[in-house]
């Protein structure tokens, strides 16, 4: 196999909460080759921006990256010199955030905001670039692009805005994309426009695509592989059908049971039981998720649990997985 | 099966908006408006709960403000009972303060829903002490029921609301809702802001409190797969208009409305789609509701749609398989089919 375009090994990104020290993100170590879909999948606050940003070396006080290696594309992120981190932002790795309207300025017509990009990345003339403009909002599915060049923010919907910022993030002619749920403001048809879209997209430019979100549903429509992000450490990761379909790690398991189905009534909901760990508490000891985990044991609440790998292509960190063939017992006990 | 019991009763309820104009439209006298709610007909039964889905514009927390009474249609009715809420250009009946006991409204967000300089002891007293229902004294305990209800311990009183997680905030919003004793509650998008693991509890909690307390639920949202596990009936809104009301089961179960079945087909899956399994997508946004079309407000999306359905809007009509719908098309496929019974009974 060929070296993967991103490697990160060991991040560990920690932010200042309260006067003490609270790791967003835990020894996180992953790769995405060329042309992959990589889901991240994680509750509020478990991380999952903190990572598309450390991935990008924006983290901002108070927080600060304290270890661990980004390579992407043979550079490493993590010591390059400003003037060189400036061409892999928004160059070689784009990124696409939760809030469309908010990665456009109001002031100016979209075109003139997409051709600042393209001419800042690209080094072409103003007329080449406006051509490119009107090509990219073509290729993200706004009809009419000429007339949509002139349009200021404001005049579009939230779908067509999130359309204008994936082309955008396209515009420097990307090798890895990161969108942090692009679609959890819009309406369910819009979503599934915008993940044909980046599938799409994906497919066309052999881009790499990292995909972050909280609901399991959108992260598997589009992903090949899956990364279980729990209070800032992957508790498991693998192949979409095996993740899906085998989960090994409990909180996976409760997560697959509180999604809400189409398909059936599974009535009433199975839930979660606690919290997320709060920054302003104590730091748990052992496995993030014992205090909620169904199958925890003693070991769970001393030890920090180390990755297996049974099968190639997927792992996890637990000292009590479920069974591997089919799936476990469930994790998600029913509400009171 | 016996009549429904009918609860709230909407009729022909049409709600527009005045658009913002130029110096030259205002010189001009253009006059524009929006079509948030354009003739609704609806009726909520005792104890249901009612699933209003749509995309965002299509009118579904409109038609619940008028309900809930926050805004005065254009033209039509609300009645509550044998009580009208409301008629064109008026409230009437009871005074929003005797309205406020009987209908109650559930937001989205449940963070700025609160007042986060009050402790939620006197978030939740704060109905009892308005509505003159007890002393401050009195109130205490009241709280603690309420508390109690909506399964928090009875110290979440003295917190604030900032320390408490979203399901938890959640479940103060419902408790002060149902402070007032409503019979009527509306739930706007009720778990739209909360982590997958948290939304489940809302959604027993909400379902648990119907049936206990024997509330007729709205339940705003525009996620089906939430639909599937919570409603009773589902009433599907487009451009302001309805499109189809139909008992759960059978909406999930069968061919629906076009646009219905668009929103079924976009809703995400629970499990690994195939390798280069195509998502379904419909083309398209809502229109504008500013210019409805003459026709069936969906024909620019419909897959199915051709010239007669832009001539005139689709009537809603009773379906042989139960449940209203408003497309020419199923109207059609309906009749060819019972036609087609009746004469296969004949020979």
């Amino acid at each position: 196999m060929s070296d993967p375009l991103l490697n990160v090994e060991g991040l560990t990104t920690v932010y200042r909460v309260g006067g003490r020290e609270f790791a967003a993100l835990n020894d996180v170590s992953l790769t995405c080759q060329a042309g992959e879909r990589l889901g991240v999948v994680g509750e509020s606050g478990s991380g999952k921006s903190v990572l598309a940003l450390s991935l990008l070396n924006i983290i901002r006080a108070p927080g600060r990256i304290t270890a661990g290696r980004v390579v992407f594309a043979d550079q490493d992120i993590l010591h390059l010199r400003r003037r060189e981190l400036r061409r892999v932002r928004g160059g070689g790795m784009s990124l696409i955030f939760q809030d469309a309207a908010a990665s456009l300025t109001p002031v100016y017509p979209v075109g003139v905001q997409l051709g600042e990009i393209i001419r800042t990345h690209l080094s072409v003339t103003r007329a080449e670039a406006a051509r490119q403009s009107v090509q990219l909002l073509g290729q993200v599915g706004i009809p009419e692009p000429e007339r949509r060049l002139r349009a200021f923010p404001s005049e579009l919907s939230g779908g067509m805005k999130q359309r204008v910022a994936i082309a955008m993030a396209l515009a420097s002619e990307p090798s890895l994309l990161i969108a942090d749920d692009p679609t959890s403001a819009v309406d369910v048809t819009i979503q599934a426009q915008i993940l044909e879209l980046l599938r799409h997209l994906v497919d066309e430019r052999q881009l790499a695509l990292i995909y972050i979100s909280h609901d399991f549903r959108v992260v598997s429509t589009i992903c090949e592989r899956l990364l279980i992000l729990y209070a800032g450490g992957i508790v498991e990761q693998g192949d979409a059908p095996s993740v899906f379909n085998a989960p090994r790690h409990p909180y996976t398991d409760a997560l697959l049971a509180c999604s809400p189905s189409v398909e059936e009534y599974r009535f009433p909901f199975a839930t979660l039981p606690g919290n997320p760990p709060n920054p302003r508490d104590d730091p748990i000891v052992g496995c993030q998720f014992h205090p909620r985990c169904p199958r925890a044991l003693d070991v769970c609440a001393r030890e920090t649990p180390h990755e297996e790998s049974p099968t190639a292509g997927h792992s996890y960190r637990c000292w009590s997985p479920l069974d591997a063939p089919g799936r476990g017992s469930s994790a998600a006990a029913s509400a009171p | 099966m016996s009549a429904p019991d009918i609860h709230v009763s909407v009729k022909e309820l049409r709600m527009l908006f005045p658009v913002k104009r130029g110096l030259r439209d205002r010189v001009l006298g253009v006059k524009q408006w929006v079509h948030a709610v354009d003739g609704v007909s609806l009726d909520l039964h005792r104890g249901e709960c009612l699933a209003l889905v749509g995309e965002s514009g299509s009118g579904k927390t409109t038609l619940a403000n008028c309900i809930a009474g926050s805004l005065v249609p254009v033209a039509g009715e609300i009645w509550l009972d044998d009580v009208m809420l409301a008629r064109a250009g008026a409230l009437t009946g009871p005074s929003a303060r005797e309205r406020a006991r009987l209908v109650q409204v559930i937001f989205q967000d449940p963070t700025s829903a609160l007042n986060r300089r009050l402790r939620v002891g006197s978030v939740l007293a704060e109905p009892f002490l308005v509505h003159k229902i007890c002393n401050r004294a009195e109130a205490t305990a009241r709280v603690e029921a309420l508390l109690a209800r909506v399964g928090l311990p009875p110290e979440t009183a003295e917190h604030y609301s900032h320390e408490l997680n979203a399901s938890q905030r959640q479940r103060v919003v419902i408790a002060r809702a149902l402070a007032l004793e409503p019979r009527v509650l509306i739930a706007d998008e009720p778990i739209a802001k909360l982590d997958v693991s948290m939304q489940g509890q809302i959604l027993n909690l909400i379902d648990q409190l119907r049936r206990e307390l024997d509330l007729s639920v709205i339940f705003i949202t525009h996620d089906l797969s939430v639909v599937r596990q919570i409603a009773t009936r589902v009433a599907v809104l487009y451009l302001g208009q309805l499109m189809e009301l139909q008992e759960t089961e059978a909406f999930f179960g069968s061919e629906g409305h076009p646009y219905s079945q668009a929103l079924l087909r976009s809703t995400p899956r629970l499990r690994v789609t195939a390798e280069d399994g195509e998502l379904h997508t419909i083309k398209g946004e809502i229109p504008s509701p500013i210019d409805v079309p003459p026709g069936c407000p969906f024909l620019s999306r419909c897959p199915e749609g051709d010239d007669d359905c832009g001539r005139t809007r689709p009537p809603l009509q009773a379906r042989s398989a139960g449940g209203l719908v408003a497309c020419f098309k199923r109207a059609a496929a309906d009749l060819a089919a019972t036609d087609g019974a009746a004469t296969g009974s004949h020979g």
